[in-house]
């Protein structure tokens, strides 16, 4: 593991600044560096994708923000710093009254995080109720009104409802409407949508982030989907085997990708327009266990760039910390080179 | 809901029919006949025959069964007892109360105690406190109820004397005396079966415990309070409601033994002495009206099931 990594948009006004964190989960003589050095801001109002492949530690990451890792998972060092506040030393008790209320949390199976058995507005009164918020009877206005706002036509029949009685995409909605209802600062969704149908995908994405773009909410959009990225998010990091690899503004990203890792992930993308590629070839190799990292940059064995290179050295010794080239941030022993031997391959990102 | 108990309900009626088929044919197969033991040795054929007129045992089965059945529903009449020639109604009509309230008892002491020392060990899994409900469960698991009864007795009526060592009073005659009555032999039958209950509540809480809701409620900030009695025990109890229908059974059929030693006039007692006595429409009699509690309470269960839990009812 190389230095400390840096970016240069830790900016005064960012929300949250995550500083070399790393959790670890030890199981026996194994430890699985499943979240390694990562760092990462997340600027007031901002909308950042993180996107890499199942496995590479990007819902492990989102949950330690919040504290949430179970047994045996840890998070052995670093920072996570929101609102000028670090999370990681702050006792259980604080950290709660952050939780659901300045952070709150959108999963991708909204019915299994619901309590089967308490009707809908009952469990948003509770999280009002919890939080010290309202009198009883406003906390029921309250939760009838956030359901209006998420789209429930008949929002006060609706809070009898139970859970299981809703829609895929009703219950996403009840989700997202908690995660809205004490105005937080910064939600985290991890693959929100992924869930649903095509057609109700874009709904729920469009009013979460509508949501946020008018309260000037962050928002933290863990996912594999490019397009959903593209769509929604003004920045993007991209993961890979416990490391952020390749962070910058999306478009940047998406025009001019210079990781070889992030080239390959959008080769993978089918054009909308013109004649797709005969072939879709794979990028060689697998994505590594995460007890076993590969020495040096984690994803050397699989490189098109190192292999079009003639192999350097250094990329099997060396880890590539996380550095600015022009607009981006990138982890490469050849971050200029991305010319070269990167031709169309193809990353599986389904989860 | 109330469609869904009807349903459980309507379910009930040919279950009973079916019971009262079984009882009736079941006591036809047991072998001996009552008629000689009646008679005793001194029965010549012609007073066998007789007798056994009188009795109907000499009509086909079918036709005894349906002269049972038309008199049960005209007129209550559940047939006279061999021995004592006296109707069985009269008598059952007696035995009924006291059997109920031995069984709403235990039952009482038996859900306090399982499902309190389960959830309590579930949600504290591996604290000391787990360790020591789990000691006791096994213990209480391994111990016969004749001695948990003696033992009370023993503590309770004979040293520090605050309950009467047997007897029974109706509820209706002296409230006061016929709870003070039924505590010690309910508490001997709660004993005897919480710790099955425990187990099963202890493992339903430490199931739930990994259900993605109770860790999503802590990334909603809940308080503890809520997630160990909304999230944890509203979960994980209403699993256990089946068990406890299933210990119902054991319940009534389990009350000889504390019926003996507390001197309590419950049903169990006397379908003991009707089968020592073959007296067959006794014990027929008695069975019968133990099905029919098993049945009703059973679907007191479920019921209680489906109003805790929202899923079940369809």
């Amino acid at each position: 593991m190389t230095g400390a990594t840096t970016t240069k948009r830790e900016t005064p006004e960012a929300l949250l600044t995550v500083r070399n964190l790393s959790v670890h989960f030890r199981t026996g003589d194994t430890t699985v560096r499943a979240v390694d050095d990562v760092s990462l801001s997340i600027g007031r109002g901002e909308i950042v994708g993180l996107v890499g492949e199942s496995g590479c530690g990007k819902s492990t990451l989102g949950m330690s923000l919040l504290r949430l890792i179970e047994a045996p998972g840890e998070i052995v060092g670093g920072e996570v710093i929101f609102d000028g506040r670090d999370l990681v030393p702050l006792p259980e008790k604080e950290l709660r009254r952050i939780r659901g209320r300045d952070i709150s949390l959108v999963v991708q199976n909204a019915l299994a995080v619901m309590n089967p058995v308490t009707r809908v507005g009952e469990q948003l009164t509770e999280v009002l109720r919890d939080h010290g918020q309202a009198g009883r009877a406003d906390r029921l206005v309250r939760a009838r009104d956030v359901l209006a706002s998420v789209g429930f036509p008949r929002p006060a029949h609706s809070l009898h409802s139970y859970p299981h009685q809703l829609s895929g995409g009703m219950q996403q909605r009840v989700s997202i409407a908690q995660s809205l209802l004490l105005g937080p600062r910064l939600i985290i969704a991890d693959e929100p949508t992924t869930a649903l149908d095509v057609t109700v995908q874009a709904q729920v994405l469009q009013l979460l982030t509508s949501a946020c773009r008018t309260q000037g909410t962050s928002v933290l959009l863990i996912t594999h989907d490019l397009g959903v990225v593209a769509e929604t998010c003004d920045r993007v990091m991209v993961m890979y085997a416990g490391r952020v690899v390749e962070s910058g503004p999306v478009r940047q990203i998406f025009t001019s990708p210079r990781h070889p890792y992030t080239v390959a992930l959008l080769a993978a993308l089918l054009p909308l327009r013109g004649a797709p590629p005969p072939v879709l070839q794979a990028l060689p190799g697998q994505t590594p266990q995460p007890n076993e990292w590969p020495s040096g940059c984690r994803f050397n064995p699989r490189c098109p760039r190192r292999a079009a290179l003639g192999d350097p050295a250094i990329c099997e010794a060396e880890e590539p910390a996380l550095r600015d080239v022009g607009a981006h941030a990138i982890a490469c022993h050849f971050p200029g080179e991305d010319a070269v031997g990167t031709g169309r391959g193809s990353v599986r990102v389904d989860d | 809901m109330l469609k869904y108990a009807l349903y459980r309900l309507c379910l009930a009626v040919p279950l009973l029919f079916l019971l009262s088929i079984l009882t009736f044919v079941y006591i036809q197969i047991i072998p001996g006949d009552p008629v000689a033991g009646m008679l005793g040795p001194g029965g010549t054929p012609a007073l066998v025959a007789q007798l056994r007129h009188e009795l109907g045992l000499d009509q086909s089965l079918p036709s005894q069964y349906w002269h049972w059945l038309s008199n049960l529903f005209a007129h209550g009449d559940l047939g006279i007892s061999f021995i004592t020639r006296q109707p069985i109604t009269p008598v059952l009509m007696d035995r009924i109360p006291a059997t109920l309230q031995l069984t709403v008892t235990g039952l009482i002491f038996t859900v306090a105690l399982g499902w309190l020392g389960g959830f309590l060990a579930g949600a504290f899994k591996d604290t000391w406190a787990d360790r020591m409900l789990s000691g006791i469960t096994l213990v209480g698991l391994s111990t016969p109820v004749f001695w948990i009864g003696t033992i009370l007795i023993l503590v309770f009526a004979v040293h520090l004397r605050w309950l009467p060592a047997g007897g029974y009073v109706p509820l209706a005659v002296d409230p006061v005396q016929s709870i003070k009555d039924s505590l010690m032999p309910g508490f001997a039958m709660g004993l005897g079966l919480a710790p099955y209950l425990a187990r099963m509540t202890r493992a339903a809480t430490v199931e739930v415990q990994h259900e993605p809701f109770l860790r999503h409620a802590r990334a909603k900030g809940l308080r503890g309070r809520t997630m160990l009695l909304r999230y944890a025990a509203r979960n994980a109890v209403p699993s256990t409601i089946v068990v406890i229908g299933l210990q119902l059974g054991a319940l009534i059929g389990g009350q000889v033994v504390v019926e003996q030693l507390f001197n309590w006039p419950g049903l169990s007692r006397l379908l003991i002495e009707g089968a020592v006595q073959r007296d067959y429409y006794m014990v027929q009699a008695v069975i019968l009206v133990i099905a029919v509690l098993y049945v009703v309470l059973n679907l007191a269960a479920e019921l209680a099931h489906a109003a805790l839990d929202p899923r079940i009812r369809l």
